[in-house]
């Protein structure tokens, strides 16, 4: 052998995987050349200290988490590429945290705050942070006592004052928990921020101006308030605005979710709150009962999803349109829509017929307690009993994707889709189409071509929809 | 010890997760979840984000089963899954200016096994934590490519093939890569040394 042994070779022998002939060579060599021979010899002692190392422990509440993410998955919840960011981003902050301490009795507490932070990952530890900024704002910072421009970043802490001016805006946020915008010309205080590691509500005051909450998919079964000198709005898992207006009125108008409105006057009575359902609004004077709930208009509907969809919450996209759509599915806008809705995704209904509203509501119920073959024959049952072309095609994409993913039921799902492609709603027809394809995909090699041919319909068919970039997208990788 | 268990799965297990029994998921996810643990681990060196990714893994896993198809080992193609987002999220946080915090996290916390009672000696366990630190620390130092085949060769015992095929090389890379690796840890760990007796004296 010329020269050294090469690596490649080195590797082998040390593993004792050369060939007979490889290693009589290597073996002769070392003989001869004591710089190879210390290169094995090292390889040597190298690997056996890392078979030596030891196996890390798992948190005593690790599986637990797992199950539980597991099953939020299944039921098509939380969890997806940019909400695991979060969490990560939330773990890595409370390893700084705790970097600095050193002492025995700080590791045991770190050891169990990580276990109950694993075990109850929906709960933040964390302040509130400055995710988007237009404009000047300002906060009043109660530890310091002094006024402080509010820069990117920067931390919301307890009791703080945020003061908004002119054109601009602010954007808030708690990780996934929720995000609230407070527009120019306002001012608010962070009573509540943060659930802290009591569930408890949190709560923004406003003294003037306009406020929007939009609640995120960490929320959980937590409430958001906001408080002005007129009334208590209250809210669970939401997207609305609250705004002071002329003499402190107090006006709500909510896109998503419920909303109850207290007013502040005298003793509470039932005619004291209201129930505000999503596309309505009411308002109330300080020192009187809040008006009964009624719709927004066209303008304010459109308004608020701009709104929302500036601040970045797309899947809150899909609204009622004026003349009423009965079944809404919460969907993205872009291509990568169909994984959401074959997830399966969530569905919105309004202005449909009572029987069909207690089904489809059942249908969840069951659902949620992992009866899918039952939440699924609820859904047949509102297509055979109540056929309504408003919500049929919707009602049916949603079928599907319960088939699919909960049921596991592929051939049926296919059925429904190619129902929609067929006789659905136009603008359904591309999305049902590119569900069959990526059931397809996903099920046997050998139905490869098939999904092959449905993602060149989709291109030929349907150009102009979001699915026809997928299409192009999937087709390149086939 | 690194683990040496079996690496052949119950193909029927696999298939049975694949059609949807989340029970055969749960089982796969219970031979495997220490081993990916271990590996995400000494890849990211952060015990908060290691756990984190592996559970994501997993997610990922029970997302995508329907694709693994049984041309490589089950447990290959979980470490392939689990060796992406741990790079991916290595990216991500050294792109937050998390870099320097991560490698010096987790020190001083007792994220070991117990030590199998080989010795009577009472400080037997104790050496061998540190010296499982070490071998740690060291890992973080080496650059990643040669890291990775490192803990996935040396530390966790699979083969040539299967570090190829989830390393996305050849396995003449591989056998390079673990004589270039090893001579590096080799050296990381008497710079370790030296400096140890160094600081005695």
């Amino acid at each position: 052998m010329k020269g050294h042994i090469p690596d490649i070779l080195l590797a082998r022998f040390v593993d004792g995987t050369a060939s007979p002939s490889d290693k009589r060579r290597v073996e002769s060599h070392i003989k001869a050349c004591p710089d190879c021979r210390r290169e094995a010899a090292d390889g040597r002692s190298a690997r056996d200290l890392l078979v030596r190392a030891g196996n890390v422990r798992l948190t005593p509440s690790f599986d637990e988490a797992f199950l539980y993410r597991l099953r939020q998955e299944e039921i098509g919840r939380e969890i997806s590429g940019t909400s695991f960011l979060n969490r990560l981003m939330d773990r890595v902050s409370f390893s700084i945290f705790m970097e600095p301490v050193r002492l025995r009795v700080a590791a045991v507490a770190a050891a169990i705050l990580v276990a109950i932070a694993a075990s109850i990952p929906l709960l933040p530890a964390r302040q509130p942070v400055i995710v988007a900024s237009a404009g000047k704002s300002e906060i009043f910072n109660a530890e310091v006592g002094r006024w402080v421009r509010a820069g990117l970043d920067g931390t919301v802490r307890r009791g703080d004052i945020i003061r908004v001016s002119g054109s601009g805006h602010l954007d808030i946020a708690l990780g996934n928990v929720y995000t609230v915008r407070i527009e120019g010309g306002s001012e608010a205080v962070a009573t509540r921020p943060n659930a802290g590691w009591v569930r408890r509500n949190m709560k923004f005051s406003l003294a003037r101006g306009e406020m929007l909450v939009g609640t995120g998919k960490s929320f959980g079964k937590r409430a958001f308030e906001v408080d002005t000198a007129a009334a208590l709005a209250t809210a669970t898992g939401t997207f609305f605005k609250v705004s002071v207006v002329g003499e402190e009125e107090t006006l709500v108008q909510v896109k998503e979710g419920t909303v109850s409105l207290r007013s502040k006057f005298g003793i509470e009575t039932e005619e004291s709150l209201v129930k505000i359902s999503p596309g309505k609004k009411s308002a109330v004077m300080p020192g009187r009962l809040p008006e009964p709930a009624r719709p927004m208009t066209e303008y304010e509907i459109q308004s608020l999803s701009s709104a929302y969809r500036n601040m970045g919450f797309e899947r809150a996209e899909i609204e009622t349109s004026p003349d009423g759509e009965a079944v809404s599915l919460i969907l993205p806008k872009g291509p990568e829509r169909v994984d959401e809705l074959l997830r399966p995704c969530s569905i919105l209904v309004k202005n449909a017929p009572g029987e069909v509203i207690r089904l489809i509501e059942e249908s969840q119920r069951l659902a949620n307690s992992q009866d899918y073959s039952g939440a699924v024959r609820k859904l047949h049952e509102v297509l055979a009993r109540h056929p309504d072309p408003r919500y049929n095609s919707e009602l049916k994409l949603y079928l599907g994707a319960q088939l699919y993913s909960l049921l596991h039921e592929p051939d049926k799902a296919i059925a429904e889709f190619e129902d929609v492609a067929k006789h659905g709603k136009k603008e359904w027809r591309s999305l049902a189409l590119a569900a069959i394809a990526e059931i397809l995909d996903r099920s046997a090699r050998e139905n490869r071509s098939e999904a092959k041919k449905v993602f060149k319909e989709i291109m030929n068919t349907y150009p102009d929809y979001p699915e026809s970039q997928l299409a192009r997208r999937r087709l390149k990788n086939m | 010890m690194g683990i040496r268990t079996s690496t052949t799965t119950d193909p029927a297990l696999v298939k049975k997760a694949q059609g949807g029994d989340k029970d055969a998921f749960v089982q796969l996810y219970d031979m495997y979840k220490v081993r990916i643990m271990n590996y995400v681990y000494r890849t990211i060196g952060d015990y908060q984000v290691a756990e984190e990714v592996t559970q994501e893994t997993f997610i990922k896993a029970h997302r995508h089963i329907r694709r693994y198809r049984p041309t490589g080992t089950f447990s290959a193609w979980l470490y392939r899954i689990a060796s992406n987002l741990s790079k991916n999220t290595l990216r991500n946080l050294h792109r937050r200016g998390f870099r320097r915090s991560i490698s010096t996290i987790g020190e001083g916390r007792d994220i070991w096994e117990a030590v199998e009672n080989h010795s009577t000696r009472p400080d037997y366990a104790a050496q061998q934590k540190e010296l499982y630190s070490r071998i740690q620390k060291a890992l973080g130092k080496i650059r990643m490519p040669h890291r990775e085949t490192l803990i996935l060769h040396d530390i966790e015992g699979l083969s040539y093939s299967d570090v190829a095929r989830i390393t996305g090389c050849k396995e003449g890379t591989v056998a390079s890569r673990l004589s270039r690796g090893r001579r590096e840890f080799k050296k990381l760990m008497a710079v370790h040394q030296i400096r140890k007796t160094g600081d005695e004296q």
